[in-house]
This record gives C-alpha cells, structure tokens and sequence, in this order.
C-alpha cells in the first residue's frame, strides 16, 4: 500500500463506527489494490497515474464508507420524515411568536421601550432555531436507534416490518374519527381548555400587579419573584401556548399513544420547573413572603408547602394519567355510545 | 439501443437490483472474490457496478447468506466469498419467482412465439 491508498483507506475508515474499521480497511485496501490492477492492465491509466485514478473512481471516501456502513446516509429518512416535517411546522407556527410575544411583554414590563421590538425579534428568532434545531436531532436519533436496517433493503425501510416493535409505526387506530362521529362536547371541550389557559395567562400577568390583600386592602405586592421574568414566566407563556395547541391537536386527532406521551411531557414540563422554583425558594417573591409571613407559624409554612407540592404533583399527574387512559381507550372522547359511530371497541 | 434518458434507466436499475443478488448467490456456489466476481458477473452480461456490488456483499454476508475467508496464500489478501446453505435455499426460492414471473410476463404480452 502507498501513502495515498493508506490515506484513503484511513479516511475512509475514521467515518464509520470503531468496530467496524479494521474490516472495512482490509476491504478497501483489496479492492483498490485489484481497481488498480485492472486500469493498469486494460489500459485505462498509466502506472504512474493509476492509484489516483483509480481514487477518483472510488469517490470521496466518507460517501464509499457509508454505502458500506449499516448506518443511513440521511439525517432523517422516509419513515419519519412526512412525521418530521409536520411537526416542526405545527411547532414553528406559533412557539416562536409566542415566545417573542411573551419576552416583550415581560420586558416591556420590566420599563423597557420601544428598543423591546428588536429584543423580542432576536429571542423568536432564536426559539425558532433552537425548535428546529432539537427537533430534527431527536428524530436524527429515533432514525439511528432500533433496526439497524439499510434503507431500501428491509422491510423497514418502508414502515411495515416492525410495526409491533416500534411506538412510532403507524396504526389504523390512528386514523381521525370522522367528523359526524365526534362527539358534539370535544368542541367544548377544546373552548373550555383555551378559555382556562387564557384565564391563567391573564392571571401569570395580573399577579405583577397586585393579587395581595393587605389588612383588607390590595396592594401592589407581586406574587410571583420579578426575577421569573427573566426566563420562567415566558417559558410559562411558552408552556400555555402549547398546551393550547396540544388542545387544538386533540381536537383534530383525537387521543393516541403518541399525544398521551406528549402530554406527559407538557405536564411534566410545567411540574418540575414549578417545583424545584419553589423548594428553591425562588417562586414567590420577597414581598409577598413578608406580607404573609407573620400570620403564619413554622408548622403552617410546613402544611401549605406540602399541600402546594402536593397538589401540583396531583394536578399534572391527573392530567397525565388521564391522558393515558383515553389513548388506552384508543381516543375516548367520541368514539363511544354515538350513532353512527361503528367503531367497535372491548 | 438509444442512450436510455433518466427514468428509463432508473426504472432498469430497479428491475435488475434483485437480479444481481440472485446472480451473486448462483455464482458464488464456488468461492471467489470481489473484483473477480465483478468482472465474471459484467462478463456473463450481468451488468453490474463495483460501487453496488462490493457494499452488497458485505450485506449478505452479514445477514448470513454468503461466508467469508481471507486467503492469505498469494501476496496480496483477498478475501473469499462463498454462498451459504441460507443463501443456496434463498436463491432456489428466487430463481423459482424468477421463472415465474418470466412466465407471468410472457403470458401477460401473450408473446407465443
């Protein structure tokens, strides 16, 4: 071997996982060994020139080394992409708005003028790229994991082989529900949720201003620390903007496996955050703390504490729960007790 | 034969895809190597490129259909393949849909003569 195969074959090499090197190196060297051989010998190149040549024939080797390899050479391939490019445009359709929203707002609370235009541009945009960003990298990941199928070879390639074995295989249970067989209460359901996440958006804001009774008198006391609007009251603001949309979702689709998950997720999103702000003792503010602290004792602090821990967790856990029994139903809401509906289920 | 534009060529490298597969387990019933292999098959009118078969053998050796050895007699290692009893069953299965989509098609152009 000369220095340019070696070169080559080390390239070629680095771009594939360690164990499978030291075979594919062999590989490679026989058969550039035998390419050049055979351009000698038909007359395709000179002696001098053959190696390269027959290099050039071979292409760059990271794209020789994946057409080897058992790993996709794509980021995301045709089982999850259609998946993929949905959910990154539902995403993208209002979390960078809100995200933006929600930063003026806070900023604008916080005294700031019109220069908050320009802030808030800057942190949409950056929500936008970070979204695409992590989303694409999950999926990257959910590609790579499981099967280790060559795209185009196995079954799948095409999402039918390994429909029990994967979460994320489509089902015909999947399938909306037609829309005269949903039930009439979904729809008021769905305005049920958004009223009460706009009620709690109001009331993220309005606590600023003063929720605090003093001796029979409100007063401008905040709630929550100001210091939260430097990130977690805009990631709550976040939060209720998709759990508005996960609601409209539902309202669309149903419950599913995949949207109980999700649902999880946004609960627990909401719960931990909430709760390790709170045993932090960065939650409620100083003021709030000083109004309210000389009417109660140790023992009070220590109930109130865990009840509020308490019912946070049972909330969210609730919630989750429930979410997780309606998909088990194979998406509840509708799908019993309706005429017409022949969908027929134990 | 006119030089084929890109979706008849397309449509041809789907149809031979499977068939080199097939001509690979046949002719590796006796053992050989790579670039051997490439120039019996192309030889034999199986036309088939080095950047197809090299990757394809090493996956039907991983799915267990062809065994590999590295013959290190000669100054250069090559290493030789050879079809397996898998591999053999895989290709009577194959050749038996071979012929009967053969007979399929010859039926569906109702070509007699």
């Amino acid at each position: 071997m000369t220095t340019l195969t070696e070169r080559y074959v080390w390239a070629a090499a680095r771009s594939v996982p360690e164990s499978q090197r030291e075979e594919l190196s062999r590989d490679l060297a026989e058969r550039i060994a035998d390419t050049i051989d055979a351009r000698i010998e038909s007359g395709a190149s000179d002696p001098e020139s053959a190696e390269r040549d027959a290099l050039v024939e071979l292409g760059h080797p990271a794209t020789l080394a994946a057409s080897y390899s058992d790993r996709p050479p794509m980021l995301i391939g045709p089982r999850y992409y259609f998946v993929w490019r949905r959910l990154l445009i539902f995403l993208e359709s209002f979390i960078p708005a809100t995200a933006a929203a929600a930063s003026a707002l806070g900023l604008v609370i916080a005294g700031g003028g019109w220069e908050v235009v320009g802030q808030a541009i800057g942190i949409g945009v950056t929500v936008a790229v970070h979204l695409a960003f992590w989303l694409t990298l999950v999926f990257a990941l959910i590609e790579r994991a499981g099967s280790g199928q060559w795209p185009g070879t196995g079954a799948a390639a095409d999402g039918r082989g390994s429909a029990e074995a994967d979460p994320l295989a489509w089902t015909p249970e999947q399938l909306p529900q037609l829309p005269e067989s949903r039930r009439p209460h979904r729809r008021a359901d769905l305005i049920a949720t958004l009223v009460w996440l706009c009620i709690a958006a109001g009331l993220l804001l309005w606590q600023q201003f003063g929720v605090v009774w003093e001796d029979g008198e409100r007063s401008a006391v905040p709630l929550l620390s100001p210091e939260l609007w430097a990130f977690w009251i805009p990631y709550l603001y976040v939060l209720i903007a998709l759990e508005a949309g996960f609601a409209v979702w539902i309202f669309r689709n149903d419950w599913s496996p995949a949207s109980a998950v999700v649902n999880v997720v946004l609960n627990a999103a909401f719960a931990v955050p909430l709760i390790w702000l709170f045993v932090e003792g960065r939650l409620f503010s100083d003021e709030f703390l000083a109004v309210v602290s000389p009417h109660l004792d140790a023992d009070a602090v220590r109930a109130l504490s865990v009840l509020f821990v308490a019912l946070v967790v049972g909330a969210c856990l609730w919630d989750a729960i429930d979410g997780i029994v309606k998909a088990a139903k194979g998406g509840g809401r509708g799908t019993l007790s309706f005429p017409g509906n022949r969908s027929t289920r134990p | 034969m006119d030089q084929p534009d890109d979706t008849t060529a397309a449509h041809l490298q789907e149809l031979r895809r499977g068939t080199v597969v097939l001509a690979c387990l046949e002719r590796l019933r006796t053992p050989d190597y790579g670039y051997a292999l490439l120039e019996s098959l192309n030889g034999l009118g199986i036309l088939v490129d080095a950047n197809t078969l090299y990757p394809l053998l090493r996956r039907l050796e991983k799915q267990g259909l062809l065994t590999s050895e590295w013959n290190t007699d000669e100054a250069r290692p090559r290493k030789f393949y050879r079809t397996s009893q898998t591999g053999e069953r895989l290709a009577a299965a194959l050749m038996a849909d071979w012929r009967r989509i053969d007979d399929a098609l010859t039926g569906l152009t109702g070509d007699a003569s």
